[in-house]
């Protein structure tokens, strides 16, 4: 079968239109629209702006300790608390996130829950693989910590990241690839931008479809 | 400076004065203009139908009669001049003789509101021109692939007196399209609808037009309507403003 | 002639329609308005649709390499590639990989391809619980209708007329309102989601180094349906990019030209099974159902189309007939394209005729698809193969050979007045006989001038003295 259509795919190349017309001089791609060089500083605005005019609620902190009570304003009282990767977090922030995190809701490892557990979840914390300024992007890979089904069926996302993983542009993609997964891609990786959203009725803008109503990015310093 | 009258079949036949305010205009800006009278149709209303043999037929007679024209070829629709800069190429494909001719022809020929801005850069006010009355305009489909964007409006809005209230829907074609207002005229109907809807929401006296088709549908259908529009082409109304 | 088609008559209706062009302008103009303000982000958005249209052409001038390259890459790491050279090869595809996996329920993320295969039907008629998943989409399915919008499927129905198809099919008892009924189609969906054992998407777009199907939404409902037990995806075998450079690409213009979004909510980019956090088994369906063909002709560009809607929500014509009028599940006009090669220009004459040459697409396009050039080349075969009206062709040969004998041209105008003006009243003319009754039904046409220009050019009427030849 695929013999056939890549066949069918060569003849036409070869013997139509397309062979005739004049191929234009292949021009270097420069897509790129935020700056390699952009400081920090800069990155982290233009990362802020451009999630939240995708409706997440950017929180930049200038200082770690300000976390637990970031935390404990967006969660809700007696949330139930799904964690992704605290062995990600913890080592950066110099303390257990669980710690913080236990005050304030119930908290499930997300590597202990099933099916079951993940969908009882009411608010999801975690880290990001890597965040993206031009668009207000996160980044997070399907793993066996299930933070992509964790990030997905909560109301709330709460995605705890650093300055320093936040990279200009999307043309910066391959490169982002490269250092967070190396040479073994992994089987998803699901770029998020705001929290889900649709204008399917009458072009009423309506959040929360399918996804969290609710992206919560802190960004520490 | 010499210039050539490139009339156009509608204004011929159906808006004379758009013409002969063209005429004035240009000799006015001190052009000597030439209108060759062996000129009929440039073949747009063929080639848009799909009868590209026929199309040629007309198009090899307008490269005939332009041929020697002597220095731009300015015409009052966007329409016409398009069909020469767009698809005079396409249709000669296989002629070299005459595509080579009309890609010459197509260096010099221009719309009237893009001759006025982009080559002759009229200042309505320097000229003295003057209008006291309410105006609003439809922009022509053609000039996108003519590359105009608001040089038509900026001229308008630069004649002392005038009162230019813009259109809604500016740049929303007016539903002519040639033979697609008579292939799907209930479709037509409802985009000049739309069209002649925007219009009289701007309260404008006059409706300001550069290409004599859509004059045709909007006032057509606006007069069918009960509520006929004043329009005249925007070389009438440089030319009345003007005083000549 | 080709007969009316149903394209036609489906136009006739849908203009009849109360309120329906208010709401398709509400769609499209939200949309299309929101692609102006956000483009400008883009800087040289012409070097932008440049380069776009590179990468793009590219691929397709390279598709049998970049489609092997994907193929491989994916194969390596697990994902089941098959190749399906029609609709029906592609449906038995997707039946034996649910017969075998031994699935009962299936979700669905929104996939023109699928409706484009008619995969549903195939499917429900085995015995498999379909569900769509993408709102718009979940609506029409429940009201048993086409879609009305490439991007936006329920475009046409008001938020009353969803509130009484939830009511009938879905027991609702809530209120009239936007949120409510998505909050109810939440509930539903999500059920759904538990349930399946099987999630179908369509790619976006394909990147073939290191081989990605990226599946963008808003809503997130791709998010569920790649992750199910079994991930299935269909994509015509034209949308690929060779490398993650030109993926960004698209990904940096795709939502912007489409919904006026700097990107998607969500960019699902599969790269194989997650059996810890997603599916055991990918399948990837790759369609040719004439795509070779297509590559073959003289419209081999619109393969590079990234099927964002820009031409649609631009399209004046769109605006007031609407995505059900046209016989398939493309409209506006990418759809007309589309479907003049895949369903014959017998069948598709019509829609090339539906539209008014303004342009409007062409200045819409992030790729600078050459729309109008297309519509006009349809045209043009639609003529050679005698599917215009009867008569026109001789008609249009007779008034060229008019045009070039300038004599008879000013005489047929002189006597074209003649003959009109006991028909007109006030300069008027309120009925014309024959094709030109078409337009005098709905418009007056006015009375050709008393004389025309260059009659009164030649008159003398506009001699310049002062010219050296008085003219």
């Amino acid at each position: 079968m695929a013999g056939r259509i890549l066949a069918s795919i060569r003849d036409a190349l070869r013997s139509g239109p397309v062979a005739a017309e004049v191929q234009p001089q292949a021009t270097k791609l420069d897509g790129r629209l935020v700056p390699a060089d952009a400081d920090r500083n800069r990155l982290v605005a233009t990362f802020a702006q451009r999630a939240e005019t995708s409706a997440a609620t950017v929180h930049v902190l200038d200082d770690a300790a300000k976390l637990p009570e970031t935390l404990s304003r967006i969660i809700p009282a007696n949330a139930r608390i799904t964690l992704c990767h605290s062995e990600k977090i913890d080592p950066r922030l110099g303390r257990s996130i669980v710690s913080v995190l236990e005050p304030v809701g119930r908290v499930f490892l997300a590597a202990d829950l099933d099916d079951e557990g993940l969908f009882r979840s009411t608010v999801t914390v975690g880290p990001v693989d890597f965040a993206v300024a031009e668009t207000g992007s996160i980044a997070l890979a399907a793993d066996p910590q299930r933070q992509r089904l964790a990030s997905l069926v909560p109301n709330i996302h709460v995605a705890v990241l650093w300055a320093d993983q936040i990279v200009p542009d999307l043309m910066d993609l391959d490169a982002c690839f490269r250092k967070a997964y190396g040479q073994t891609l992994p089987g998803a990786v699901t770029l998020i931008t705001g929290p889900s959203k649709t204008a399917d009725i009458e072009m009423n803008l309506v959040v929360g479809v399918h996804g969290p109503a609710q992206l919560h990015l802190v960004v520490l310093p | 400076m010499n210039a050539t009258l490139f009339v156009t079949c509608l204004a011929d036949t159906f808006y004379p004065e758009a013409a002969v305010a063209t005429l004035r205009v240009l000799r006015r800006l001190g052009y000597h203009v030439r209108c060759p009278d062996g000129q009929t149709c440039c073949g747009q209303p063929m080639f848009n139908a799909g009868h590209f043999d026929q199309s040629r037929t007309a198009a090899r007679h307008f490269v005939d009669v332009f041929r020697d024209a002597q220095g731009p070829i300015i015409g009052p629709s966007s329409s016409c001049v398009a069909m020469v800069r767009q698809h005079y190429d396409r249709l000669f494909a296989d002629d070299p003789a005459y595509r080579q001719a009309a890609a010459e022809l197509a260096k010099r020929t221009f719309e009237f509101s893009e001759f006025l801005v982009k080559h002759v850069r009229l200042d309505p006010a320097a000229m003295g021109a003057r209008f006291n009355d309410s105006v609003t305009y439809h922009y022509s489909c053609h000039f996108r692939p003519l590359g105009i964007v608001d040089e038509p409006i900026s001229l308008i809005q630069r004649i002392p007196g005038i009162d230019y209230r813009p259109l809604e829907r500016l740049t929303q074609c007016c539903g002519f399209g040639g033979t697609f207002s008579v292939n799907f005229p209930h479709v037509s109907e409802g985009m000049v609808r739309d069209k002649v809807d925007c219009i009289r929401r701007t309260g404008a006296n006059w409706l300001i037009f550069s290409d004599a088709g859509c004059a045709m549908n909007i006032t057509g259908y606006a007069n069918r309507t009960g509520q006929p529009i004043q329009a005249m082409h925007l070389a009438q109304l440089i030319d009345q403003s003007l005083g000549t | 002639m080709a007969p009316k088609s149903d394209f036609y008559s489906n136009t006739v209706e849908a203009t009849r329609k109360e309120g329906l062009a208010q709401k398709l302008y509400n769609a499209t103009y939200r949309q299309h308005s929101g692609r102006e303000a956000i483009t400008p982000e883009l800087g040289d958005i012409n070097s932008f649709r440049d380069q776009l249209a590179e990468v793009r052409t590219h691929a397709v001038r390279n598709l049998d390499r970049c489609l092997a390259a994907l193929a491989d890459n994916l194969m390596a790491r697990g994902v089941q590639v098959h190749w399906a050279k029609d609709a029906e090869e592609a449906r038995q595809i997707v039946l034996h990989v649910a017969r075998v996996n031994r699935v009962s329920s299936i979700v669905k993320s929104k996939s023109m391809a699928t409706e484009e295969i008619e995969l549903n039907p195939a499917l429900q008629a085995d015995g498999l619980e379909v569900t769509e998943t993408d709102l718009g989409e979940y609506i029409i399915q429940l009201a048993g209708q086409r879609p009305g919008h490439i991007v936006a499927p329920a475009c046409h129905l008001s938020t009353q007329d969803i509130a009484d198809i939830f009511r009938e099919k879905i027991g609702y008892d809530g209120p009239v309102e936007p949120t409510a009924l998505t909050m109810a189609a939440r509930a539903v969906l999500r059920e759904k989601f538990r349930r399946a054992e099987m999630g179908v998407s369509g790619v976006n777009f394909a990147v073939a180094d290191p081989g990605l199907l990226a599946v963008c939404t808003n809503e997130g409902n791709a998010r569920y349906a790649t992750s199910r037990r079994i991930h299935l995806a269909v994509m015509g075998m034209e949308r690929i990019v060779a490398d993650l450079a030109g993926g960004a690409l698209v990904m940096k213009m795709l939502a912007k030209y489409s919904t006026g979004q700097r990107i998607t909510q969500y960019t699902n980019l599969i790269a194989g099974p997650c059996p810890s956090d997603g599916a055991q088994q990918v399948h990837l369906v790759i369609l040719d159902n004439g795509r070779s063909r297509i590559l073959a002709s003289r419209y081999w560009r619109i393969l590079t189309c990234i099927r964002c809607g820009a031409c649609v929500n631009a399209c004046p014509v769109f605006r007031h007939v609407g995505g059900q009028s046209y016989p398939g599940c493309y409209s506006g006009p990418v759809g007309t394209i589309l479907l003049s090669q895949f369903l014959g220009l017998r069948k598709t004459a019509d829609l090339a005729k539906a539209c008014s040459l303004c342009n409007y697409c062409a200045e819409a396009c992030p790729t600078k698809m050459p729309l109008p050039e297309y519509i006009l080349s349809l045209r043009d075969e639609a003529a050679r193969e005698g599917l215009a009206r009867t008569g026109e062709a001789t008609a249009m040969s007779v008034w060229a050979d008019v045009l070039r004998r300038p004599r008879i041209y000013r005489l047929g105008q002189k006597m074209m007045r003649w003959v009109l003006r006991p028909l007109s009243r006030n300069g008027w003319l309120s009925w014309m006989p024959g094709p030109p009754g078409n337009w005098t039904r709905v418009k007056d046409l006015p009375l050709p001038a008393t004389r025309s220009f260059i009659r009164r050019w030649r008159s003398g009427e506009f001699n310049h003295p002062e010219n050296a030849d008085g003219r």
